[in-house]
């Protein structure tokens, strides 16, 4: 069973990290990782894969640097990687992006396209649903469990009260929920060693992108302003408030306040 | 054909719309002035019709209205097909969409079908000059993105909690629609579908989380959290040392060898906010401490902290939000 | 004249079919000693063993003569020296009559008889003594720890019918020759004589003496020939593992150079491990000491070091028979092994500790670690640490800008190492401003706010005895030593290079640790990388501070301990060998007095934190510092005194979880400080 991972790497959120004023882009000098949610993609392909046999690709759009996502996917245990880096594709929004992905998608054979639910920069979680959009696969999201037999998927998708059970015959596209796995750790070592896995790097003429839908050129949503909420630190502590029920009253005050319950 | 008005998809949970969906339309309702046009919603499932009255409550005038046996259980497709043709059918500007896994996967499609764009998990909307100014969370919480959609209908999936309730409508005109699903998106099938209660809920997806440490002493005393949890919809939590004493099983342990969670409020109950116990749920946006002990290291980290007998304090708590909830 | 004759009634083929016998009986052995020696290089090159060798002589003495570490428990110690000795005198007695036999020399008749014939036969008395206790353990006793299989029967009663059939034929013999008074020396052999007489007369006992000579000398060759496929066989690995045995620094994991090039990490298959790890596998004898020692077992998880090392032990039989053709790539040690014993393992040494026989169970360990680790088969909390470690300089995902916050937080100032000496200045060649002692304070003491106390009591007892000092601050990244632990080694070495560079910018006399784990790797791991520095921990130079009086603590001033019970780390003790000096600041506080738990020093019982287990999930079992903190509070002391934080926060989980308020778990730093007022 042959399955293609799409992967992104992101800005380390818990990394010091500083906002450019005018185009609101992140700084980039600081730790760029691979998306912690695709971790939990990469990890259940290669489950699939030591259960069923078969070949992960992992396929990534972005631009140079994002080879060190890849390899870590390689170190995981991906067979091969496919890069998708072209100038044109810059400052694509997340659709644009689905769209990039879905060209290169065009070009490779799979039975399964696997994703994370979400990135954690921008955190759209769009690419999933709009890479099966624009392929006419079916799509289950937020899956908390993922089983093969033959040409059919079993996969339970999560929701607020519990889970539906589908069945659903491949090709298709699925996004993993954080939790369904545990991602596997890839030593350093593994990670040097997988230099030697083969990676191939496509740009956006090798898989027939309209530069119209891409990049500053095909953005449907704009960011107009970004600002940073600050670090958290000790708030407000309440010790004199007289009885539980007051002090009950004062906490539910700062509850609906803040719009959390 | 002129665009207007706001469309809001509804969602329908053990036979009625979801909170998330009463806010959508309340919201509607505030952002219809500056939109221009009339709010409706779209039901969308099977034997929902009689949700209308309920939306026309929150000020929906229209209400369209797709019922249908292939609706039942949530399909990404068909349930594309039908938001899609109410979306033919109301010719909004503005579409809202609930911000769960299904909304979301609706949104993106109908986005990409429609060509235009979308933006997800938004907390606040304000009109603009010519879109709507929506701002959402990113960067782990860390940043507030505001965006717009730069062309019409300006699609948007909305975060449970953000705005509030508004009724004093009246009715809402029932528009039935049919919809020729695609054959090809029918692929999935159901095999079943298994509901737990709101106490067993995944601790990493949940919104809110009520967890408990050593200090709730024994696992009878848990009952007090999961009563606050039920009522908040909530999942509870537990830390290493509560599992460790055996009180709940280890699905439940919130921190670094447990899980990592990032709802939108975790109440701490009894938890000294150990280094171990906080990698674990530092990313909430609301942390709230309920603990005996003053030193306890949580309140140098919780953004509301009270000092007393969580025995005491949590009843009360749940107490006044259920008479608080109820007003409401 | 006081005598006897040798070979006396032993027919003409019998003496022939002696030698021929033990000819081909000591080409078995020989053989198969070769052949296992064959074994052994198959496994990795060791590099250099260290030690000197006298060191290995004297340990040889200690252990392989006096049997000291055996001896650790009284009855087996009595058994075994008992059979050991009395064989070994045995033997060396019928070697000298070698000389009179087969080489015409005559010395034995007279005086010289009287006393050879009488020490033979005290040794014999002595030897069938100890073989009896010994049967006498397994058999009636029945410890949990020892085996009863084929070999551990078949040991017991050759050696038995061995002496048996020896004072048979003595007191066939003396029976036979009617009872010569000289020969009452021979006390056994004469009783025997005795008894025998009883029922037969002499010229049946000659044939009697006959037979059972010949028994005893079948019996004899039999037991030569198959020496080395039963449990005999460590009589020749256990003494060849002592002296080989690894003398570099026990602190010291083994270090993987080229580990870019390598093209595995770690043991797999049964011919990663290094050649000295395979010998010492022959060693075992089932004694089970190092299982009955080990934490892990206690606590119910599925590791046992005695298991790994049989398990190792069948592979390496199984596959490395000097076939050739036999592929060894294959002997996979993960066939046998299960994952989940590796990582439950805390590294404390204990194993080590105890074997009798020298075996290095915790280094195959570490070794069957390291591959796991680089194959990808760690995951979950423990990864999680290994790549926070890797990005952000510490195992639990904080901030590095946040690293002084210990003491900036409690309005606490102290000297910054890079504001002391700058290292731009130092690079050009200024002199720098004297710093004493580099405080090198740890992740833990960084960022948990329970080993922060113990930095901050450090920083007073420091202040207070005016000693030059000064801390990384934020340039202070994680020593990667429980990466190491993990079996990340290149995290290590890159972590570790990293800390080296920055540690290297500066001038210090000394590194001052405040845990046993950094004081550990800095003292004897880093030296791999290159480093060259004198690392102490915080007792050693609290001790120190106290005896030269710079650290006064003043009598009067009542302390709230009354019964301190003293844990020893396992880092601090059977890694680095301190032990008094904690004791000895326990006991200058004022009013205390010091109680120690049964398993103490270094036969400390871990506190279930070392190994990386603060970091990973092990979910079988029962936690093991509720056991500790248990054996703890069973001493009856108000305070339970630690010198490394993991301890200290591990035994502190313990006592909540036992519920007791009334205890209080502190550094002897903490408790130092408090008492200074």
């Amino acid at each position: 069973m042959n399955t293609v991972v799409c992967i992104k790497q992101v800005v380390d959120t818990e990394a010091e990290k500083r906002l450019q004023p005018g185009d609101w882009r992140l700084d980039r000098t600081v730790e760029n990782i691979l998306n912690p949610y695709d971790e939990y993609a990469v990890e259940a392909a290669i489950q699939l894969k030591e259960e069923l046999g078969g070949e992960v690709t992992v396929l990534c759009m972005g631009p140079d640097e994002a080879e060190d996502a890849a390899r870590k996917a390689l170190a995981m245990g991906a067979d091969k990687a496919v890069m998708v880096t072209d100038s044109v594709l810059e400052n694509s929004d997340a659709q644009a992006t689905a769209y990039a992905l879905s060209q290169a998608l065009k070009t490779l054979e799979f039975d399964l396209v696997l994703c994370g639910v979400m990135s954690t920069d921008a955190q759209t979680g769009l690419v999933p649903a709009a890479l099966a959009e624009l392929l006419d696969l079916p799509m289950l999201g937020n899956t908390s469990r993922i089983e093969a037999a033959g040409d059919t998927l079993k996969v339970n998708r999560q929701t607020d009260e519990g889970y539906i059970a589908y069945e659903c015959p491949m090709p298709a596209v699925v996004a993993v929920a954080k939790g369904i796995n545990e991602p596997r750790y890839p030593s350093i070592k593994g990670i040097m060693g997988a230099k030697k896995k083969p990676l191939e790097t496509m740009s956006a003429a090798d898989i027939g992108i309209d530069t119209a839908m891409v990049g500053s050129a095909g953005a449907r949503t704009s960011v107009l302003a970004a600002t940073q909420v600050p670090p958290r630190t000790a708030g407000e502590r309440l010790s004199d408030y007289g009885t539980p029920e007051e002090g009950a009253a004062k906490l539910a005050d700062f509850l609906f306040d803040a719009k959390v319950v | 054909m002129s665009q207007s008005g706001i469309l809001v998809i509804g969602e329908v949970r053990g036979g009625k719309l979801t909170g998330a969906t009463l806010e959508s339309i309340s919201e509607a309702g505030r952002l219809a002035a500056a939109v221009g046009g009339d709010v409706s919603v779209g039901l969308l499932g099977e034997g929902v019709t009689a949700l209308a009255s309920a939306a026309g409550a929150y000020g929906a005038s229209t209400a369209y209205v797709v019922d249908a046996a292939e609706l039942a259980v949530f399909r990404s497709c068909p349930y594309t097909d039908a938001a899609m043709a109410c979306i033919s059918a109301a010719d909004p500007r503005v579409v809202l969409l609930p911000n769960s896994a299904d909304g979301r996967e609706m949104a993106t499609r109908c986005a990409a079908r429609l060509s235009v764009g979308v933006v997800n998990d938004v907390t606040v909307l304000e009109p603009g000059d010519a879109h709507l100014r929506a701002t959402h969370p990113c960067f782990g919480g860390s940043v507030l993105a505001e965006k717009e959609c730069l062309s019409d209908p300006q699609i948007f999936t909305v975060r449970p909690n953000s705005f509030a309730r508004a009724e004093g409508g009246g009715d809402a005109a029932v528009v039935p629609l049919t919809v020729d699903f695609t054959p090809s998106g029918m692929l999935a099938r159901v095999v079943d579908v298994v509901s737990e209660r709101a106490g067993v809920l995944s601790l990493e997806e949940a919104a809110i989380i009520v967890s408990g440490g050593r200090g709730v002493g024994s696992p009878e005393n848990f009952a007090v959290l999961e009563e606050l949890a039920a009522l908040l919809g909530a999942a509870v939590g537990a830390s290493r040392a509560v599992v460790d004493a055996g009180w709940k099983p280890s699905t439940y342990q919130v921190g670094q060898t447990g899980k990592i969670v990032s709802p939108t409020l975790y109440i701490a109950c009894g938890i000294s906010g150990s280094i171990q116990h906080k990698a674990g749920m530092q990313t909430s946006d609301v942390i709230v401490a309920i603990n005996k002990d003053p030193e306890a290291p949580i309140f140098n980290f919780a953004t509301f902290g009270i000092v007393g007998d969580l025995h005491q304090i949590v009843p009360a708590l749940t107490e006044e939000i259920r008479r608080r909830k109820a007003v409401a | 004249m006081q005598t006897r004759e040798l070979l006396w009634n032993v027919p003409g083929w019998a003496e022939v079919a002696m030698y021929l016998g033990a000819a081909v009986a000591f080409l078995m052995l020989a053989t198969d000693v070769v052949r296992r020696i064959g074994m052994y290089r198959r496994g990795r090159p060791s590099g250099s063993l260290g030690g000197t060798i006298r060191a290995r002589v004297c340990d040889l003495f200690s252990n392989g003569l006096l049997q000291l570490r055996l001896a650790r428990d009284r009855f087996a110690g009595v058994m075994h020296l008992s059979l050991f000795w009395g064989f070994v005198v045995l033997l060396i007695g019928t070697i000298i009559l070698v000389f009179q036999i087969d080489f015409g020399l005559e010395f034995f008749y007279g005086r010289f008889y009287l006393i050879f014939s009488f020490c033979m036969e005290v040794a014999g008395l002595l030897f069938l003594a100890g073989v009896t206790l010994a049967m006498y353990r397994r058999w009636v006793r029945r410890p949990d720890r020892l085996t009863r299989r084929w070999d551990d029967y078949y040991a017991l009663i050759v050696l038995w019918a061995l002496g048996g059939t020896g004072f048979l034929l003595e007191g066939a013999r003396i029976a036979a020759e009617s009872f010569p008074s000289f020969e009452r020396v021979s006390f056994v052999g004469y009783s025997v004589g005795r008894v025998l007489s009883v029922f037969a007369g002499p010229t049946t006992l000659q044939s009697v003496h006959q037979y059972d000579w010949v028994i005893h000398m079948a019996m004899a060759i039999g037991f030569i020939a198959i020496f080395s496929y039963t449990k005999f066989l460590h009589a020749l690995t256990a003494p060849a593992g002592i002296v080989l045995r690894d003398r570099r620094p026990k602190g010291a994991m083994t270090f993987v150079p080229d580990i870019e090039e390598v093209e595995r990490v770690g043991a797999g298959v049964i011919t990663d491990f290094p050649w000295s790890d395979l010998a010492d596998l022959d060693a075992c004898t089932r004694c089970g000491r190092c299982e009955d020692a080990c934490p892990a077992h206690a606590a119910g998880r599925p590791l046992s070091p005695m298991q790994i090392v049989l398990k190792a032990q069948g592979v390496m039989r199984t596959w490395l028979d000097d076939n050739p053709d036999r592929s060894a790539d294959v002997a996979g040690l993960y066939d046998q092994i299960d994952d989940d014993e590796i990582w439950s393992c805390m590294t404390c040494r204990a194993c080590v500790e105890q074997c009798p026989v020298a075996i290095n169970q915790l280094g195959k360990i570490s070794e069957l670690r390291r591959f796991l680790t680089n194959e990808g088969r760690l995951t979950g909390s423990a990864a999680k640490a290994l790549e926070s470690m890797s990005m952000r300089g510490n195992p639990w995902q904080l901030k590095q800008k946040d690293r002084l916050a210990w003491a900036t937080e409690a309005g606490l100032e102290v000297p910054v190492m890079a504001v002391v000496q700058d290292p731009d200045e130092l690079a050009l060649g200024t002199e720098p401003e004297p710093v004493d002692y580099l405080f090198y304070v740890g992740c833990a003491g960084s960022y948990d706010p329970r080993a922060q106390k113990i930095a901050r009591a450090v920083v007073r007892l420091l202040e207070a005895a005016g000693v030059s000092y000064a801390v990384l601050g934020e340039e202070e990244t994680c020593t990667c030593e429980a990466a190491r632990r993990m079996g990340e080694e290149m995290l290590f070495q890159v972590g570790g290079n990293a800390l080296k560079e920055t540690i290297d910018q500066y001038r210090f006399r000394r590194i001052l640790t405040m845990c046993p784990h950094c004081l550990n790797t800095l003292r004897n791991d880093y030296p791999q990388l290159g480093a060259d520095w004198e690392v102490v921990h915080h007792t050693q130079l609290l001790v120190e501070l106290v005896r030269e009086g710079r650290l006064s603590v003043p009598a009067g001033v009542a302390s709230a301990a009354s019964h301190i019970t003293y844990h020893d780390s396992c880092y601090l003790g059977r890694y680095n060998d301190v032990y008094d000096a904690p004791r000895a600041l326990v006991e200058a506080l004022p009013g205390a007095q010091l109680v120690e738990m049964a398993r103490r020093r270094s036969e400390s019982f871990c506190c279930g934190g070392g190994g990386g287990q603060m970091w990973m999930e092990v979910k079988i079992g029962e936690p093991v510092e509720f056991l500790r903190a248990g054996e703890a509070l069973a001493t009856g002391a108000d305070v339970v005194a630690t010198a490394c934080p993991f301890c200290k926060i591990m035994l502190d989980d313990g006592r909540k979880h036992l519920e007791r308020e009334d205890v209080g778990v502190y550094d002897v730093a903490e408790l130092l400080s408090d008492a200074l007022g």
